[in-house]
């Protein structure tokens, strides 16, 4: 025993030599993201963590305009573009000399042979495409030309290219295995799980699925490269929030992600050497009203709940700071209408509305549901039910695993009255929180329990995508919107902001609004 | 009965068991709302993306066909496509598998190597100040959150004194050949890699142990005052057998046998339940890659997990049976 007692102590001094106490590379720059890497094949990626991968190890044919705090597609890959005067042609002029990491350039062949594997995959963000696209209509018209036919006009079209990564063929096809895409086999699938393809600023150096992508740079990347960028970069997979906290505050992280709590972030703000940047962010955080569902089919029941709603408590109580939403588009969004009718607490108003709808009293039953995992919106709720009750209401509150919602959300009989939701704009266009949101073809997903339906409402959104001129898109999207708030299918809440830390060396970060696109590593300088 | 026939028992009684949880899960995980198809396609993929994704994981087939197919794909080695990782799952338990095995190992260790001197301890100085400190200690033990304790402990020797890695298995060694840090650093002759393992190792293994060492060390204590008691020890004494030849040898080889069983539970426990310590260090290991399934309905993979995790549980129970004989001859081979 005594032995013991004397060996146990010189153990646990001589561990505390600094092997290992942090092995990091010197000079690597460490993200933490509270998500893994679900995809790091750029055809499959839809979550952040998967999209930041390909943004850093691909090239999009089209880049948001950053330098200009602009989410509008500038040139990239593609130095120029035509479009015909029907809207259903595009021509792209791509740039030479863009090298992928295999060291093989990047030519037209390439862009088609991307397009087509990912309308064939039929996952990742492919579902923008598939409505006008198809293999077979994506043509190189020579080794720098590329020609996109569309079945017809479609507004989001161009914008929807920021999410369109461009991969080497020959490098895929060379590592193919046998699969269901005929000669394409598994078109690469199982090869770009483990390594890249592409041509972007940085390189897969490592991915172990669970904990950490390693990057480095691409020394011959086609935009070439100033002092003090970052050449390694280390993401890591961290869930546990008090551990990502730990992290930076040791100076362990250089950047952690957006997915902290509102407090996390207070409690970083308070610390010196980090920054915490906040921006209007492009989402929509809304209630959900069930149009299919009584006594939410009656219009002005839905109207008189906007009323009755306590907007300003939940922005500054419960958010504890966010942009109030003005409809379903988010404020910064190009092509949100400034001029569409917004409801405010006005509890008179409420009560005029609910004796106006000629719903009976004993109907005025209801039920919220939100994600489980979200306690702001168990606080919403909470607000909700309170702000209702006062108008005659009953609300029942009951929380769901996000499966569930997902699941609930197919059909009008299982989807709650109000369903709390954050929506992120799914590509930078104004179409996504509009068509996407209020079109009949959206009903069974979670972006649609309001199974909305008004027919000249649908006929002006289908107009609105299929209209070729810019400033005709723009009336009609924005007269969607108009006509959309009127009928109250949602309690458009907020705007929230976007947050994220890191150390204050870290320069360059610009937040345009695109998921992952803030965290383009190239864009970011070192100064100590 | 001879011990081969014992082993060959105890093996067969093994496989009803192992099918009974394959149903159980397999069925459970599939009555489980939500669409694993469209919560891996994303919540915007079309209907036809959704179908299409049904079809090629054979979910648009009859339970019973699932099954009978997936059971078949097992013997085979291939425990079906994770829609998470997108991989096979075999590939994902063969890489987060070692990692949980060498933390709980790990953690068992520590339980053992510091529960049982504890307990011992505790036993012979019984109601004296070593006793009440052991004592309060398991307390404390048993009811700490091992989360809570988990960040307590990063904070302190992480951040503050930060003298232990914060999270992760550290760097991977040299050669991959059991998957074991420690192991492989050693096969590899990188002593420094098992320093920074076994660093990255302490914190982690020390959160997930306290509940057993706590567990273990009350238990070695009851045990030893009750051995102490026996006439054996008091014939022992008198034939003037030094006191740590009566302690060691004698009582606590007999008090150790119950502590076997909880040790033997311990261990299959942990291996399932390591998800919070292996969150809170960002421990890439089977326990988090299994909850991380389940929440996002990766069928395949929380039905692999669960069967890799009933294997361990099974085999360390039959270690355990075996044990007793060791330690116990009259049980040994017992019918």
């Amino acid at each position: 025993m005594k032995r013991f007692m004397i060996v146990l102590p010189v153990l646990l001094v001589s561990l505390a030599f600094p092997w290992g106490a942090f092995s990091q590379v010197p000079g690597t720059f460490t993200y933490i993201e509270q998500q893994i890497i679900t995809a790091s094949d750029p055809a499959v990626a839809v979550d952040e963590s998967s999209l930041i991968a390909a943004i850093n190890l691909y090239d999009p044919l089209l880049y948001p305009n950053v330098e200009k705090g602009s989410m509008e597609p500038r040139p990239h890959v593609a130095e120029s573009w035509t479009v015909s005067p029907d809207g259903k042609v595009y021509t792209f002029k791509l740039r030479r000399g863009i090298r992928f990491h295999s060291g093989r350039e990047l030519t037209a062949d390439d862009v088609v042979f991307s397009m087509e594997r990912a309308l064939r995959l039929k996952k990742g963000f492919s579902w923008v495409w598939t409505p006008v696209l198809e293999p077979g209509r994506i043509k190189a018209v020579d080794k720098y030309t590329v020609r996109f036919e569309l079945k017809e006009a479609y507004a989001p079209f161009l914008g929807s290219l920021l999410l369109f990564f461009i991969l080497d063929k020959d490098l895929v096809m060379r590592n193919i295995r046998p699969g269901p895409y005929g000669e394409f086999g598994d078109y690469g699938s199982a090869f770009l799980e483990r390594a890249d393809a592409g041509s972007g600023p940085y390189r897969m150096e490592r991915f172990d699925r669970a904990t950490e992508m390693v990057m480095t740079r691409f020394e011959n990347y086609w935009r070439g490269w100033k002092p003090n960028q970052i050449s390694r970069v280390s993401f890591k997979t961290v869930t546990e929030e008090a551990t990502v906290k730990t992290l930076i505050k040791a100076g362990q992280a250089d950047m952690v992600n957006q997915w902290l709590s509102v407090q996390g972030f207070q409690e970083l703000k308070q610390v010196p050497g980090i920054v915490v940047k906040e921006d209007p962010s492009v989402q929509l955080f809304h209630l959900q009203m069930n149009t299919k569902k009584p006594p939410l089919d009656n219009v002005k029941v839905r109207q008189a709940i906007s009323y009755a709603f306590d907007y300003d408590t939940a922005i500054q109580k419960i958010f504890l700071g966010a942009t109030r939403a003005r409809g379903p588009v988010p404020v910064r969004v190009p092509g949100w209408n400034p001029k569409v009718p917004v409801y405010t607490r006005n509890v008179a108003t409420a009560k005029r509305l609910l004796a106006e709808s000629g719903v009976p009293p004993q109907n005025l039953s209801i039920e919220y549901a939100y994600v489980v995992t979200l306690p702001l919106e168990r606080q919403i709720g909470l607000l909700l039910k309170s702000n209702l009750e006062e108008i005659g209401f009953k609300v029942e509150i009951r929380s769901e695993p996000w499966a569930r919602i997902v699941e609930l959300a197919t059909k009008p009989e299982t989807t709650p009255h109000i369903t709390a939701i954050f929506d992120t704009l799914k590509y930078p266009h104004v179409d996504s929180h509009t068509y996407g949101m209020y079109h009949p073809s959206c009903w069974g997903t979670f972006r649609c329990m309001s199974f909305y339906e008004n027919p000249r409402v649908t006929q002006v959104l289908e107009a609105a995508r299929r209209a070729v001129k810019p400033e005709e898109q723009l009336r009609l999207y924005q007269l969607a919107q108009e006509l959309i708030v009127r009928d109250a299918p949602s309690i458009y809440v907020a705007n929230p902001l976007h947050r994220i830390a890191f150390r204050d060396y870290v320069k360059g970060y610009r937040y345009v609004g695109l998921l992952g696109f803030d965290v383009a590593f190239y864009d970011f300088t070192i100064a100590r | 009965m001879t011990f081969r026939t014992y082993l060959l028992r105890r093996l067969l009684q093994i496989i009803p068991a192992l099918l009974g949880l394959s149903i159980l899960i397999f069925v459970l995980s599939r009555v489980v709302p939500g669409d694993p198809a469209r919560l891996a396609l994303g919540p915007d993929a079309t209907q036809e993306q959704v179908e299409q994704l049904r079809r090629e994981m054979g979910l648009d087939q009859p339970l019973l066909v699932q099954y009978v197919r997936y059971m078949g794909g097992l013997f085979r080695g291939d425990f079906g496509f994770s829609l998470r990782t997108r991989r096979n799952v075999a590939q994902d338990i063969k890489e987060f598998l070692p990692a949980t095995v060498e933390l709980t190992t790990v953690a068992m260790v520590f339980a053992i190597a510091l529960g049982v001197p504890l307990g011992i301890l505790s036993a012979v100085r019984k109601d004296r100040p070593e006793d009440h400190l052991s004592r309060f200690l398991a307390l404390v033990g048993v009811a700490l959150p091992r989360f809570w304790l988990a960040i307590l402990l990063q904070l302190l020797f992480a951040y503050y004194l930060g003298i232990l890695p914060t999270i992760g298995r550290g760097p991977a060694p040299p050669v991959r050949i059991t998957g074991f840090y420690l192991i492989d650093s050693l096969l590899a002759l990188d002593v420094r890699g098992f320093v920074t393992a076994f660093k990255h190792l302490i914190l982690p293994a020390f959160a997930l142990s306290v509940g057993s060492l706590a567990q273990i060390m009350r238990l070695i204590r009851a045990n030893m005052i009750e051995e102490m008691r026996r006439d054996y020890v008091l014939a022992a004494r008198s034939y003037g057998l030094p006191e740590r030849v009566v302690i060691y040898k004698y009582a606590l080889k007999n008090a150790f046998s119950s502590a076997l069983t909880v040790i033997g539970l311990s261990y299959g426990f942990l291996l399932g339940n390591a998800f919070l310590v292996e969150t809170v260090f960002a421990w890439p290991g089977l326990a988090f890659y299994g909850v991380d399934s389940l929440l996002f309905k990766d069928l395949n993979a929380v039905v692999g997990v669960t069967i890799v995790i009933g294997v361990a549980f099974a085999v360390v129970n039959l270690l355990v049976d075996l044990a007793y004989g060791y330690l116990d001859p009259r049980i040994r081979y017992e019918t």
